[in-house]
């Protein structure tokens, strides 16, 4: 099957330019948020949907941006928080059920995706980027106490939860 | 993203175990759910991939709108390709989308009642209706305009079939010299590493092995490629894809998806959808494996990798499916999208119809006079008929709103509450209802602690939104019987609604929120998100108070103190108070300060009863604090408990002097 591949010019340029540190964290931290997203979300494909929005939106905030790559956190947190509460509105199923090859943490995995979305946010805040409970309590929206009870009670559910 | 990337010494000091009875307690089991909890995320982390990523297409993002039509009609976020484009284009586009359900064989019928379809007109918009987009296909535009692709498309009911192939004489003027564009069917497909981009492409009527020009346009955005096809004898192409494909197969396979509502109530809707394949009801309806929903404000927006949301898909061996989905009673636009397996390639077709559907609401209105007369001091202004101006959502037909005004944020009140919020606490709280007090009730269901949401459009500026849904009736089929209370403004409201509703307050006392501040929440410590849905169950200490009695465990050297206040209430600052306990000895500090709270302080007003950090020592393990943290270094209330031969006991307390 050969192809020939010819691009034609359809007219349409865009008009806006994208801002040089931000195409470097494109190129060089673009996974890291994949993860990230993909751990609060459980998809792939939603994960890199909300990596490409939060950078389409980081750009378009761009003149107010004072941290690029907290801002592009923050947004890839947000905007999987808002695809949860969708998924939420929309009576969706849990999250698909991980890789052939990860069946061994399927307990704990199932375990942390059954969680809220706001205590499943903080661990994955505080055990996989290791922020500090200022951090995440700024990204969740609240004070650092709360997000210290958030992680607290989403560690002992975890630990209930594979008790049972 | 791991450790040793964002750097350890970040991270905060957390329960060690180190063979003191206190801190085993706490730490020896959530220490290995922590070590698990890391070694699980950093497993799955890693299975994602450095996959080869394009920067996404600014500029039609850039073009999206978020708006309500004159009609009050929600528009998406972003918008479907043929109604973001420029107005020649835009014709253009509704043509080729009205040829495409035509010559495909997609019919788009229109509902028994209520449906109407989706306008495809009058939407460029100043960001929209860019010169160099206008440009490429204004040759076109009267083109498809006298073809009344437009019209048809905007007709209420149904949607007469184009004549095949106008749309592709439309882009044949645009195409380079030497290039021809023949008429044929239609493959709409996706392709597996971005199955949420929908990809349609204009074939010609004989497959050929010389040069095809295919047109590709995807949902989010607009794309003219050309391609030299080899086809087999199964009729598939190999394609080169643009920026927003790799590689991928496309199937040559036509199908139809027909819909249509049976019924639609303030709650939900039913329809009734068939698949087809020239005509006939699909045979194989095993590999119809989805139905999309697609609700406004985004209907792009929906899950194409999720399951079903209705769940099964429920199809009838004749190809038919008849299904009910939960809806909001807004006007929403709704997307069904049925994916059927192609056989012997694995590749799949798409079968997609896209409908708009008007507004429902109640039978008859209800009170005029509001349900819930909430006394909010001078903090809002006084009660306003109708819904706030800046209200986060439409009113429904005959439901009565009101609204206090404020500058920081405003409150609501809706009667009938929203069904489909309503349908989710199946358990609202009715005691207090025969007493004919306001009252603000919540489910005890953990899962629904009052519901918050934040705009997605960055990390801030955020807004805020807060349901809580009560009875206002006796009659639970009444759907006057229920209302709801909204508040929505700045993010910095969250406390003060979060403490009008923390603790007894959100089950089933009176509401007043007259004395409330807007940052009281940052000097309350019994403020606590969790606490309104954790609320009764107790710690596991025993304590009996609304939440736990103990929430944290801290190793550190330092334990913050108490500071003296700045005036409160007008009273000049003041020192903390301090106390000592009454020298009852206790098995475990828990129970020491559990019995103190519970049984033994005499302070007005009392101690804090939950939601204490453990403050423990490196160097002395006869002896922590307990503490409520008001910020990182100042703390409302300390209680210091001390291990003895007899046990433990409270030895002093000190607390806010107000």
């Amino acid at each position: 099957m050969g192809e020939k591949l010819h691009t034609i010019d359809d007219g349409i340029e865009p008009n806006v330019q994208w801002a040089e540190p931000l195409v470097d964290l494109f190129v060089d931290r673009r996974v890291d948020l994949v993860r990230l997203a993909y751990l609060l979300t459980g998809h792939q494909a939603i994960a890199e949907e909300v990596v490409q929005d939060a950078f389409i939106n980081t750009q378009r905030a761009w003149n107010r941006v004072e941290h690029p790559w907290s801002y592009l956190r923050s947004a890839v947190v947000n905007g999987c928080r808002s695809w949860g509460r969708r998924q939420a509105v929309a009576q969706a199923h849990p999250p698909d059920r991980p890789e052939p090859d990860l069946l061994e943490a399927d307990e704990l995995w199932d375990a942390l995706n059954a969680l809220d979305e706001r205590r499943r946010t903080a661990l994955i805040l505080r055990y996989y980027l290791d922020l500090p409970t200022a951090e995440i309590a700024d990204i969740l929206g609240c004070r650092p106490a709360t997000a210290r009870t958030m992680i607290h009670r989403g560690l002992r559910q975890l630990r209930k939860d594979i008790e049972q | 993203m791991n450790t040793a990337q964002n750097g350890s010494a970040d991270r905060e000091p957390t329960a060690t175990a180190s063979g003191s009875p206190v801190r085993d307690s706490v730490s020896s089991v959530e220490k290995k759910v922590e070590t698990d909890l890391r070694r699980v995320l950093q497993q799955k982390a890693a299975s994602i991939s450095s996959a080869h990523a394009e920067l996404p297409d600014l500029d039609h993002v850039t073009r999206s709108a978020t708006t309500a039509d004159n009609n009050g009609f929600y528009r998406a976020r972003q918008e479907p390709w043929y109604r973001r484009a420029p107005v020649p284009l835009q014709a253009l586009a509704a043509a080729a989308a009205l040829a495409f359900i035509a010559v495909g064989g997609y019919s788009l019928m229109a509902a028994r009642s209520s449906i109407t379809p989706i306008e495809t007109s009058d939407e460029a918009t100043g960001d929209e209706a860019t010169g160099d987009e206008a440009t490429a296909d204004e040759a076109t535009a009267d083109e498809a305009t006298t073809d009344g692709a437009t019209g048809q498309a905007s007709e209420a009911g149904s949607v007469e079939p184009a004549k095949p192939g106008f749309h592709l004489d439309a882009v044949q003027s645009s195409l380079p010299p030497g290039i021809d564009l023949v008429s044929g069917p239609v493959v709409f497909s996706t392709h597996e590493s971005d199955p949420g981009t929908i990809a349609l492409a204009y074939l010609t009527d004989q497959l050929s092995s010389s040069p095809t020009l295919i047109k590709l346009e995807t949902v989010d955005s607009l794309t003219v490629y050309s391609w030299s096809v080899d086809t087999g004898a199964e009729g598939f192409l190999v394609v080169r894809l643009g920026p927003l494909f790799e590689q991928g197969v496309v199937a040559v396979t036509t199908s139809t998806l027909s819909v249509e509502v049976i019924e639609r109530s303030v709650a939900d809707i039913t329809i009734e959808a068939s698949h087809t394949t020239d005509g006939t009801l699909l045979a194989d309806v095993s590999t119809v494996d989805r139905v999309m929903v697609a609700t406004a404000p985004n209907p792009d927006g929906y899950d194409p990798t999720a399951a079903n949301p209705s769940g099964t898909a429920g199809w009838s061996d004749d190809g038919r499916l008849i299904t009910t989905m939960a809806l909001d009673p807004v006007p929403v636009i709704v997307r069904l999208r049925s994916v059927t397996d192609v056989p012997n390639v694995g590749q799949r077709t798409i079968g997609i119809a896209e409908f708009a559907v008007a507004a429902t609401g109640f039978g008859e209105a209800c009170d005029p006079q509001s349900p819930l007369p909430i006394d909010v001091g001078t903090l809002l202004g006084s009660l306003d008929e109708g819904a706030a101006p800046d209200s986060p959502e439409p009113v429904l037909i005959n439901q009565r709103a009101w609204h206090y005004p404020g500058d920081l944020a405003s409150i609501e009140v809706r009667r009938p509450a929203n069904p489909q919020r309503l349908a989710r606490v199946p358990d609202l709280i009715t005691s207090e209802v025969a007493e004919g007090a306001p009252t603000v009730s919540w489910t005890t269901d953990p899962n629904w602690a009052p519901f918050m949401d934040t705009a997605s459009d960055g990390p801030s500026p955020a807004t805020l939104q807060a349901y809580v849904l009560t009875r206002v009736g006796l009659d639970a089929d009444d759907p006057c019987s229920s209302a709801e209370i909204i508040l929505f403004g700045a993010t910095e409201a969250v406390d003060w609604w979060m403490t009008a509703l923390s603790g007894e307050l959100s089950f089933g006392m009176p509401l007043t929120i007259a004395e409330l501040d807007p940052t009281s929440g940052l000097n309350d410590p019994d403020f606590d998100p969790d606490s309104g849905s954790d609320g009764g169950s107790g710690g596991e200490s025993g304590g009996e108070s609304d939440g736990d009695l103990v929430v944290d465990t801290i190793t550190a050297i330092d334990v913050p103190t108490v500071a003296a206040t700045g005036s409160c209430d007008g009273l000049p600052d003041a020192g903390p108070k301090v106390g000592s306990g009454s020298g009852s000895f206790h098995p475990s500090p828990e129970d020491a300060l559990a019995h103190f709270l519970n049984e033994e302080q005499t302070t007005d007003p009392p101690l804090i009863t939950s939601g204490y950090t453990a403050y423990l020592s490196d160097t002395d393990q006869t002896r922590l604090s307990y503490v409520i943290l008001a910020d990182e270094n100042f703390a409302l209330t300390v209680v210091d408990v001390a291990n003895t031969d007899e046990g433990w006991q409270v030895e002093r307390w000190s607390g806010a002097a107000c």
